[in-house]
């Protein structure tokens, strides 16, 4: 019963990556709804960073608030992760499955999310000379990080070496596809704009 | 429908005939007037100055002017207008009225014309210093007779194919003439009182390009004879000068590739002590550019004054718009632009500021523009005034003022706000700091009060902590005992 517990819970996760990542993979324990729940809060605790933080640490102009980018903030370089790991771990015989790189990465963002979260919660405390919230943000963001490699490691049955080098190639085409995302949204925009052009040069002929 | 009309326009017709005398009408500017916003981004605000007057040679009097390079107010209120290409210097009157034309002065006995003059400068007792660029000389001109000039100094600082081409002068509260010669890089020719040449003066530094990192990089792989073959990279001259009461020179920048610090305030040592929140350096002018043609137009200043309260006004030629900032460098106001109509420029080139008025100098157009302050802007100014005196409570009334007729004015926010920390009450200065983009006040304001939060509830919290604490070890006590008995 404890054992069934484990995986599908993230606070478990992130306490016990080795044993969790594990049965992600080799127990089929993980639960994808539970990822897609954690991806909307990291989603939701995104926006609450941007509009809630304190007056002293908030740069931001409240009034300006775009939801749907702050979505793709999160869910584009996720899926980028992902999606390339899972390439990577193809290309070096990782074992991992794209279903547990990505549960597994969804719950490796909970120590973030909960530092966000806190450090929010800090800024609307504390004056400019005492930046403890962002140190709480950023032992949040290193924990996931340190959780992350340690239950990728486990996941595709890597060394330590042949890891950091799978997470380097990760991180490389992240930003290849990034690129190509950008290209082709250039490229898409331009062909928007060739169009348009024809169409309104023919309506004007036309009438 | 229509029964209604009528009786709307009656009812207007009757409220305008019973309050004619209150209703003033302020016709609309013709150039915006905004301020920045926390963010950078301009906001729309009342004019801070109308134009009054708009003079031409014509009109004053004086036949035609000819490209006017440059003009100077005294302390009487007499304004010298160096008509560069008529040869002549006219004297007018703060009131744009006819005094004087100087045509010709008396040198060692005989007539000279004043050619070429590009730079005036007269002090309390009339004394005339007018550069003369093309003669490479500076008269000094005492009731139409030259007393003496300034020529190219002997001195070991200056090199014998230095030109010494003064374009602007500028005279400090203790006579030493700050002299601008076109071409030199190494700042302002500094003589003293009898004449003699002291030195350099508050070169502007080079700025950081990439394009000068990118030089230096080169520079340290060539050779010395490629080397001498790259351009060499040289600091922005500064366009104009201007000496304050309180001792100091202030300088402005034409062209620069990065907008920052192009009004410069120079202490006696030749270092800029003029800079924004925080010691860090700043546009004095817009800070949203425009382009053409995919290139950014920077502001460049093309003269500098400060009045008797320490405002300082500065002449962009890029937008022709005339921005006006106090010492702590807080935008105060915003006015002018480039066009054809009254209170906008083609080219100015001089502004100068007496009893409040401010006067600006077209070269294209041959023609002088007074601005007045109107009923806000001189109320912003009044507040700004009584703020640095350290009258807070007394600002703060007005800057309530400022702030019924400008509701974005960050500037009023801050003064209210500051006069509530001064009395202590914080809960009300945080309300009005938060408007206020600054910060570091709001940071300030905001740990004094948690802390009379914390002193105030901080003893009842503890309290009902401290008694949660004590039933919960009562009862597991009580547990414990009971277990025991079991």
């Amino acid at each position: 019963m404890k054992d069934k517990k484990t995986a599908t819970n993230p606070f478990y996760t992130i306490m016990h990556p080795f044993d969790c990542s594990y049965d992600i993979r080799f127990k089929n324990k993980g639960n994808i709804m539970f990822s897609v729940v954690i991806l909307l809060i990291f989603f939701l605790v995104s926006v609450f960073q941007r509009q809630s933080t304190g007056y002293i640490f908030n740069d931001n102009k409240l009034s300006d608030l775009n939801t749907p980018l702050k979505f793709v903030g999160v869910v584009l370089p996720f899926s980028l992760f992902v999606i390339s790991n899972w390439v990577v771990s193809i290309l070096f015989n990782g074992t991992g499955r794209f279903r547990d790189i990505w549960i597994y990465s969804a719950y490796c963002c909970v120590p973030y999310i909960i530092g966000t979260f806190a450090a929010v919660l800090f800024s609307n405390i504390l004056v400019m000379e005492e930046p403890f919230g962002e140190y709480v943000r950023i032992f949040g963001a290193a924990w996931s990080l340190v959780v992350l490699f340690i239950g990728l490691m486990v996941m595709h049955e890597y060394g330590f070496t042949k890891n950091v080098f799978g997470c380097l190639c990760t991180i490389f085409i992240m930003f290849i596809m990034f690129f190509l995302i950008m290209l082709v949204g250039s490229l898409a925009s331009d062909l928007y704009g060739f169009v348009m052009t024809i169409a309104r040069e023919i309506m004007f002929r036309a009438s | 429908m229509r029964k209604y009309q009528i009786r709307l326009i009656c009812m207007l017709f009757i409220t305008v005939l019973l309050f004619k005398n209150e209703i003033v009408v302020n016709a609309q500017s013709n150039f915006n007037s905004y301020t920045y916003d926390e963010w950078n981004e301009s906001m729309a605000a009342p004019a801070s100055y109308r134009p009054i007057a708009v003079k031409n040679g014509f009109q004053i009097g004086s036949g035609a002017w000819n490209t006017p390079q440059d003009f100077f107010m005294d302390e009487d209120g007499h304004l010298y207008v160096a008509d560069t290409g008529n040869n002549r210097i006219v004297v007018l009157d703060h009131e744009l009225n006819l005094i004087e034309i100087m045509e010709t002065v008396q040198k060692d006995g005989e007539a000279i014309s004043l050619e070429d003059i590009e730079g005036l400068y007269v002090t309390k007792n009339h004394v005339i210093y007018a550069a003369q660029t093309s003669a490479n000389r500076i008269l000094v001109i005492r009731e139409g007779t030259v007393v003496r000039t300034i020529e190219k100094p002997v001195s070991s600082l200056i090199s014998e194919d230095f030109i010494f081409s003064p374009t602007k002068i500028g005279l400090d509260i203790y006579g030493r003439v700050y002299v601008l010669s076109k071409g030199c890089y190494s700042g302002l020719l500094q003589f003293d009182v009898d004449g003699s040449f002291m030195g350099f003066f508050g070169a502007n530094k080079v700025e950081v390009t990439a394009q000068v990192v990118f030089n230096y990089m080169w520079k340290s792989i060539l050779s010395d004879e490629q080397r001498a073959a790259m351009t060499s990279i040289l600091p922005i001259e500064y366009s104009n000068i201007d000496c304050s009461k309180d001792g100091f020179v202030y300088t402005s920048t034409v062209g620069t590739q990065l907008p920052k610090s192009q009004i410069k305030k120079l202490n006696p040592l030749g270092n800029n002590i003029y800079y924004g929140a925080g010691k860090s350096e700043f546009n004095f002018g817009d800070e949203e550019f425009f382009y053409t043609k995919g290139k950014v137009n920077y502001p460049s200043f093309i003269d500098v004054k400060v009045d008797g309260n320490g405002f300082i006004f500065a002449v962009d030629l890029t937008s022709g718009r005339i921005f006006e900032r106090d010492q702590e460098s807080n935008l105060i106001a915003v006015f002018g632009g480039t066009g054809s109509q009254s209170g906008t420029f083609t080219t100015p080139v001089a502004v100068e500021v007496y009893e409040g008025k401010v006067y600006v100098l077209d070269r294209l157009k041959n023609n002088i523009t007074v601005f007045v302050p109107t009923e806000y802007g001189s109320m912003v100014e009044r507040a700004t005034i009584l703020y640095h005196n350290g009258l807070y409570d007394e600002s703060s009334e007005v800057w309530k003022q400022v702030l019924k007729r400008n509701a974005n004015s960050a500037l009023a926010y801050n003064g209210i706000g500051k006069a509530y920390v001064q009395n202590g009450d914080y809960t009300n200065a945080l309300a009005y700091l938060r408007y206020s983009g600054d910060k570091y006040s709001y940071s300030k304001s905001f740990g004094k009060n948690r802390l009379i939060l914390v002193r105030q509830y901080g003893p009842y919290v503890i309290g009902v902590v401290a008694v949660l604490a004590v039933i919960a070890a009562v009862k597991k006590q009580v547990k414990k005992r009971k277990g025991r008995k079991i």
